[in-house]
């Protein structure tokens, strides 16, 4: 995926908090046939050795580090030394407590109670606690930030203890919270200013930050005061920001980097075939990746896509695993909705449409349209072999397809909900993280800054989202996600799901427990990484 | 008796595109200390090569000095490497040379006075300061005027005339023994010229040094040299004294280039005899004598026998030809070739006698002003006046020299006439008609009764055009021909009009010589049929032999025809020759306007007369008795005109009231007028 | 000669007026919202409509351009919408990095194009003027892209001689700095350094042949005294010429050689501020890279007035 694309694309769904990690961290290349090395088991076997300097290339292109209320979540890779969070996912996608000791959520009484480790001290030498959540939360509510939205009041109950009064119920809020507000020190910030706190993060991390050199390094050392004991392993840490993929490519080759966070399809190929680098690959986890498909116009009455059965048979006539066969050499998985099988979220009753273009001719014929009808395709150019790939099978089934390269400012502007209505089929893309309520509604939400304009809002729909965000347990809100996922991707088909894309992490040999791709794709745990002699 | 420098059997070819050019070929000259020896040829003769190949400043490659030996005070110089301290003690120190080009023989980013001083350090070993008061001198000595602050100026801010003075000074500043002078003052003006040729000789006459003289103008050789040396493709065909040439010339080439050159004295109808055909290809020279095929007193022994050696022909005198025809066989032969050539024309067409009918053209105050601006906002502060106020008429059938050294605005009248430019003021009256202002849509036809011929053949010529396709362009333009047939009828035509075979129509301009290609010029404007032809220097850039057959041409064509020729040229004896009445021009006026006899026999202007004088006459024994009005000073540039009358800073008449009041243009009698208060 | 320099300095001033309108169109007139893009997919149409009144957004276009000019005339570039930071500090880091590059590349292309040219057209039709046609043929016709990535295969990745990528300052460290700076130097100084040796030579060439040189020679200066004192320096004019053109591409080449060797310099931040429609830095940079070039070209005219004093006046 060449680079620009990746760039804008954090534009566009990065400006707030929908990150696509995958796209910046990993390319969109996985091992068709994984021999992936589980790190993580035989890190656990060894005894980890302390000392050494990590140094991790990673795509440049942050502007803050320091204050994660400005920052989209997509830079929390640059950040995590030196901040952390609450809580974080485990690899079925549940929340669990980690700068918390634990928390309580009251659905009935409308509140959610963090309770926090005792003895975490800020790098500055100030204490975490509940005042200092609370200010933390506090930033994020003056950005408007929508993850903190329906907060009522906040309350410290005692030093270690705060507690949320909430609007009404929500149970997305929890993980919100935990995963996106990355604790800073309140005291450096109100002694340097926001400014100077986006370049110097100040938190509870097991790095302190050293220096920040824009387009070439960040470097982080360790923090000996870290209040996990015997944590961290690492002396160091040096992020390199590469723009290039393939200079980044040639320094890890050289040996000027121990970790590569982010490869072409090619060099991805090249660098599993060499066996000489260890790799965790998105392939085998179940959060973290992007889905890629196309958004039907299934709301503007003058195109013949908003008929089911012309989206239906559209999505017949198309050959999705062909397709990933030759565009994107089989790097990729095909899918028939928003989560790969190895999410909970995803629903085995979904069958969606399989190739069949007989079908998909029949269909054409009972909607009306014997003779297919000419339709388009909006796309950014880097996509575009891809929708070339899907205009060959459209064309099969009657279907003419003009494709409309554009650039991602052009994508926007159509989609954009104050838009008028656009006709044919817009490339689409989401990502596959684990609170999937918040993430459906944000599309898909009558109220949604994109799309809202131009696709059906079933009541069905709406209903089960709410119901999904005010689900009292994860696991009642797993089975309205699977239910969201049959009404959206099989009953309406409002979106043509294609492929979910996938990457990889290279490493050295001697790179233990870099937490990476190994329980999600978004997160790593930097006290625990450790280097073999 | 040792001679200062001695050539023998100089032999140097070039190596070009994979054919050896034998430039100079077996020549052998001798210079004594003190003469004036002058070294005479036209292009290609190979005599500037002989000189540069003394001090092997010849490219090499492509050239190559074969063999021969070149004794300078009893070294042979051939034998010295070309880097080594000896040959370089030599060029610049023993033998200092003026190049032809002043404005490029000077290097245009250093002053005037390093590029003096330089040579006063390497070759006098004089410090710094030294060589500054030196340079100072030097330039002070060849008439550099304000020369302590001119030294600091670079060679752009002086005029070509102050540029070969400089030349001179450089190449006189270490006192060399010999001076070689190649082609020194071909490019100046007349005024400028003799000037300089005056300088030179006293120079070297007060010191003593010996000076080689290279030119193709046999007046400058008449009015300077002890002896000559004749060069002809790469050989020396005949050498003598100065009066011994000139008066009794041996070789047929020597007396033909004699003959084909106007003169200032001539009788007025006087047929100039050209030299016919071309000078050899020097990579295909024979081994006959090389002027045979143009020579018409070639015997069966010049076409058998090699390369006529230099034979002793009188005392001091020797020519290098088999037959060597004495002066009574010289003459008749001229008249005979004057009367076949006569014939031939008669032949034609009857030769009428020359009668001029009604006025073609008549320009009335014609000004004609480029703006000067300035500034950041190029705001227009002053005109350049390159033609103010000039009236003159045209009648039919006539030709009208227009002379006057370079900036005199002669050029810039005829493009105005032609409406090349847009005249500022006055009128162009042209077959009834005012021009001046017309609009250039409703010039159109009126154009083709006009056409130019220029001085530059070569660069006139477009040269991805064929032959026929140049000549024939008026004719398309113009709507002359209604078919094909008709137009290559005409282009045939045309051709033989101008002495050039029809079958050479079909090549392009490169693959003619400058004489032939100044043919396919005069074809092309006589193409159109038009009654006026302006030949703009149009024989100024040719061998002297060339020359005469285009003059020729020209005045058989006007008999033919009965064209009317407006004929612009600086070289006096051309114009003299060919013209019915002259007007002479300085500094964009008119000064004086006569028929020729008047001009050339009674000039009244100071001008008229500074520049008739200034003009050397091939004939040493009317030189020796001539009167020289040498004028002083260079011509002012036309943005610093003298106040008053242009001429009265340098005139020898001028009095005060001369700056105070622009001359007019009066008539003194005979259709004579002249723009001079001390003269009417 | 004042006037001169004051008649270029005006045209510059327009020029660079000219340049500022034409980017600030360009980067209107594409498609996309600044204030949409900077809040991304979950912003509300009020929020949107609230940031594009703060970044008036909603004022005429033309308004909108003179708002801008008039805080340019204050030395006020803007803040970055990707970063957040006045542009000129976001310049004031990488702008050093950038001229440090282009310059060393400069002298670096002299000192050897120059010279490489003198010899080739001294030693005319020898083996050395083969080598050197052949190479600065090369040398301009070979993408400067291809030359990179050849570069760091072989010096870094074959041989490990030097780093695939990055920057350390000179001035910080040296030896590092240096080790750094080899390539990427090398890769850009290329083009220039062919196009001056093809320069050098043909000028040299053609200025040999003139009749002041024979004239020098005629005066029995050494050679080498001939080629230095009196054909060099009218040689050097058409490589002036030269010089200015070289330059605004050293600073274009400089984008590309930035990112491939990771290089933090302005090029690297240009294209990404395009990338991310973050036009009021695309502005700034454009601006001063505008001036830049204006002041390069500028000391072009003086350069020639010093070597050609036919200028003068």
């Amino acid at each position: 995926m060449p680079k620009q694309s990746k760039q804008a694309r954090k534009w566009v769904y990065g400006g707030a908090s929908v990150a696509l990690s995958l796209a910046v961290l990993g390319g969109c290349a996985s091992a068709p046939s994984g021999n992936t090395q589980a790190n993580t088991g035989s890190a656990k076997t060894v005894a980890p050795q302390r000392g050494g300097t990590l140094r991790m290339i990673m795509e440049d292109h942050t502007d803050n580090i320091g204050f994660p209320a400005l920052s989209p979540q997509l830079d929390y890779y640059y950040s995590s030394p030196a901040l952390e969070t609450l809580g974080r996912y485990n690899a079925k996608g549940i929340m669990e407590p980690f700068l918390a000791k634990g928390w309580k959520v009251d659905p009935k009484a409308k509140t959610i109670t963090f309770y926090l480790r005792k003895g975490v001290k800020f790098q500055d030498g100030t204490d975490f606690d509940a005042e200092a959540l609370k200010w933390n939360i506090q930033q994020f509510q003056n950005a408007h930030r929508p993850e903190v939205d329906g907060i009522k009041s906040m309350q410290v109950v005692d030093k270690y203890t705060l507690k949320l009064n909430l609007v009404k119920f929500d149970n997305q809020l929890l993980e919100s919270i935990c995963w996106f507000v990355q604790i800073i020190s309140p005291t450096a910030v109100k002694k340097h200013g926001i400014d100077w706190a986006k370049t110097h993060p100040v938190g509870t991390g097991p790095f302190t930050f050293v220096a920040w050199n824009p387009d070439v390094s960040i470097i982080y050392k360790r923090n000996p005061n870290y209040w996990q004991k015997g944590k961290p392993y690492l002396d160091e840490i040096d992020l390199d920001l590469i723009y290039d993929a393939n200079t980044a490519y040639n320094t890890f080759i050289s040996g000027g980097a121990d970790v590569l966070t982010r490869a072409s399809t090619a060099n991805t190929k090249q660098l599993e075939a060499s066996g000489q680098y260890k790799f965790n690959t998105t392939r085998k986890i179940a959060f973290g990746a992007a889905g890629y498909g196309f958004m039907f116009p299934s709301a503007n009455p003058k195109d013949p896509l908003s008929n089911l059965k012309v989206r239906e048979a559209v999505e017949y006539a198309i050959n999705k695993n062909a397709i990933i066969k030759s565009v994107l050499h089989g790097y990729g998985e095909a899918t028939n909705q928003w989560y790969t099988p190895r999410s909970p979220f995803y629903n085995p009753a979904v069958k969606g449409f399989p190739y069949n273009p007989a079908k998909a001719k029949q269909l054409l014929k009972e909607a009306g349209y014997p003779n297919g009808f000419q339709t388009q395709i909006w796309t950014d150019a880097a996509d575009q072999d891809m929708v070339t790939a899907v205009q060959n099978y459209l064309a099969q089934v009657g279907i003419k397809v003009k494709i409309n390269v554009v650039d991602i400012a052009k994508l926007i502007a159509i989609t954009s909900s104050s838009a008028p209505k656009w006709t044919g089929m817009t490339v689409y893309i989401w990502p596959t993280f684990p609170n999937a309520p918040v993430l459906i509604d944000r599309n898909f939400s009558p109220h949604a800054a994109y799309f809202a304009q131009n696709i059906l809002h079933p009541p069905i729909l709406q209903q089960l989202i709410a119901k999904a965000r005010s689900a009292p347990d994860h696991q009642t809100e797993v089975k309205y996600v699977q239910q969201i996922q049959k009404v959206l991707f099989q009953d309406y088909a409002l979106v043509l799901p294609m492929y979910i894309t996938a990457g990889d992490v290279f490493m050295k040999k001697n790179v233990q427990n870099l937490g990476m791709f190994t329980t999600n794709g978004f997160d790593w745990n930097p006290e625990s990484v450790w280097l073999s002699k | 008796m040792s001679h200062l420098l001695e050539v023998k059997n100089l032999k140097v070819q070039f190596k070009l595109d994979g054919r050896t050019v034998k430039a100079v070929d077996g020549v052998s000259f001798h210079v004594d200390a003190g003469e004036i020896v002058a070294i005479v040829g036209e292009s290609g003769s190979g005599k500037s090569v002989t000189q540069y190949s003394i001090l092997q400043l010849i490219p090499a490659p492509p050239g190559e000095i074969v063999e021969g030996e070149v004794l300078f005070e009893g070294t042979d110089l051939l034998k010295l490497d070309p880097r080594s301290q000896e040959l370089r003690d030599v060029r610049g120190g023993k033998i200092g040379i003026i190049f032809q080009e002043p404005m490029t023989s000077l290097n245009p980013v250093m002053t005037v006075g390093r590029q003096l001083e330089e040579s006063l350090i390497l070759h006098l070993k004089l410090s710094r300061s030294q060589a500054r008061e030196r340079a100072i001198e030097l330039l002070r000595r060849v008439g550099i005027p304000d020369a302590e602050h001119r030294v600091n100026y670079y060679p752009h801010q002086f005029s070509g005339g102050m540029r070969q003075r400089i030349m001179i000074a450089m190449a006189m500043s270490c006192e060399p023994k010999i001076l070689i002078a190649d082609e020194a003052t071909t490019a100046l003006d007349v005024t400028t010229q003799a000037q300089l040729l005056e300088l030179l000789r006293d120079i070297v006459r007060s010191t003593n040094t010996a000076l080689v003289l290279v030119t193709h103008n046999l007046g400058v050789v008449a009015r300077f040299a002890d002896r000559i040396y004749v060069m002809y493709a790469g050989g020396i065909v005949e050498s003598g004294t100065c009066k011994d040439i000139f008066a009794n010339p041996r070789h047929p080439y020597t007396v033909g280039l004699l003959r084909a050159i106007p003169r200032l004295d001539d009788p007025k109808d006087r047929k100039l005899v050209p030299i016919d055909g071309l000078p050899p290809d020097l990579s295909q020279k024979p081994t006959t004598c090389a002027f045979m095929p143009r020579c018409v007193y070639r015997t069966a022994r010049c076409a058998q026998e090699p390369a006529p050696p230099l034979t002793p022909v009188g005392p001091g005198h020797e020519a290098a030809c088999y037959v060597l025809p004495s002066a009574e066989e010289f003459s008749a032969a001229a008249n005979a070739a004057t009367a076949a050539s006569e014939t031939s024309a008669a032949l034609a067409a009857p030769v009428q006698q020359k009668q001029t009918g009604e006025t073609i053209l008549e320009v009335r105050n014609l000004k004609m002003y480029f703006p000067v601006t300035k500034g950041l906002l190029k705001r227009k502060v002053s005109d350049i006046k390159a033609v103010d106020d000039v009236s003159f008429d045209i009648r039919r059938g006539e030709t009208i020299g227009l002379v006057g050294e370079s900036g005199c605005g002669k050029t810039t009248v005829a493009r105005a006439i032609l409406r090349m430019y847009d005249p500022t003021d006055g009128q162009i009256v042209f077959r009834g008609q005012d021009i001046a202002k017309l609009p250039k849509k409703d010039l159109r036809p009126l154009r083709r009764h006009m056409a130019l011929v220029f001085q530059d053949s070569y660069s006139s010529l477009d040269p991805r055009l064929t032959a026929a396709n140049i000549v024939g362009e008026p004719l398309k333009v113009n709507r002359l021909v209604a078919s094909r047939a008709e137009y290559d009828r005409r282009i045939d035509e045309l051709f033989e009009l101008v002495g050039l075979r029809p079958e050479l129509k079909h090549r392009y301009p490169h693959e003619f010589s400058g004489g032939q290609r100044q043919r396919l010029g005069i074809a092309r404007a006589l193409a159109s049929n038009p009654d006026f032809i302006v030949c703009d220097e149009a024989i100024s850039a040719l061998d002297v032999s060339i020359q005469a057959q285009i003059i020729n041409l020209l005045e058989e064509l006007q008999a033919k025809l009965g064209l009317t020729y407006l004929f612009i040229a600086h070289d006096l004896s051309v114009v003299r020759h060919i013209s019915d009445r002259v007007v002479v021009m300085y500094l964009g006026r008119v000064v004086e306007i006569a028929d020729w006899k008047s001009l050339y026999e009674n000039p009244k202007h100071p001008y008229t007369q500074a520049l008739l004088a200034a003009v050397p006459i091939p004939d040493p024994f009317v030189e020796e008795q001539r009167e020289r009005i040498i004028i002083q000073g260079d011509i002012p540039s036309v943005m610093n005109k003298p106040p008053g009358c242009s001429f009265s800073n340098r005139c020898p008449l001028a009095t005060k009231e001369c700056t105070e009041q622009v001359p007019p243009l009066t008539h003194v009698g005979d259709g004579h007028s002249v723009a001079c208060i001390k003269v009417s | 000669m004042t006037t001169m320099l004051l008649r270029r300095l005006v045209q510059a001033v327009i020029v660079l007026f000219i340049v500022t309108v034409i980017v600030f169109l360009i980067m209107h007139l594409i498609p996309g919202d600044p204030a949409q893009i900077m809040l991304g997919s979950t912003a509300t149409q009020e929020q949107i409509d609230a940031l594009r009144h703060q970044m008036g957004l909603d004022k005429p276009l033309v308004v909108q351009y003179f708002l801008w000019l008039g805080n340019v005339l204050h030395g006020n570039l803007g803040t970055s919408i990707f970063y957040n930071q006045p542009v000129t500090q976001l310049l004031a880091v990488r702008l050093p990095i950038t001229l440090q590059l282009g310059l060393y590349s400069l002298v670096v292309s002299l000192i050897l194009g120059i010279p490489a040219g003198i010899i080739a057209a001294v030693k005319r039709g020898t083996f050395i003027d083969s080598i050197v046609i052949f190479l600065s043929n090369a040398g301009v016709a070979i993408p400067v892209f291809w030359l990179a990535i050849l570069g760091v295969y072989v010096f870094s990745l074959k041989l490990g001689w030097l780093p695939v990528q990055g920057w350390v300052s000179p001035f910080e460290n040296f030896g590092e700095g240096v080790r750094y700076l080899v390539m990427p130097v090398l890769v850009l100084a290329t083009l220039p350094l062919s196009s001056f040796a093809r320069q050098t030579r043909s000028s040299m060439l053609e200025v040999i042949r003139q009749d002041y040189i024979r004239t020098a020679r005629a005066k029995g200066l050494k050679e080498n005294v001939v080629i230095l004192r009196h054909a060099l320096r009218n040689a050097l004019i058409p490589v002036i010429t030269l010089l200015g053109i070289s330059l605004a591409g050293i600073i274009g080449g400089a984008v590309l050689v930035e990112q491939v060797f990771n290089i933090p310099g302005m090029g690297r931040l240009l294209v990404q501020a395009i990338l991310g429609k973050d036009y009021i830095l695309v502005q700034g940079s454009v601006l001063i890279i505008g001036a830049i070039v204006v002041l390069i070209n500028l000391a072009t005219d003086i350069a020639y007035t010093y070597v050609d004093p036919r200028i003068k006046g």
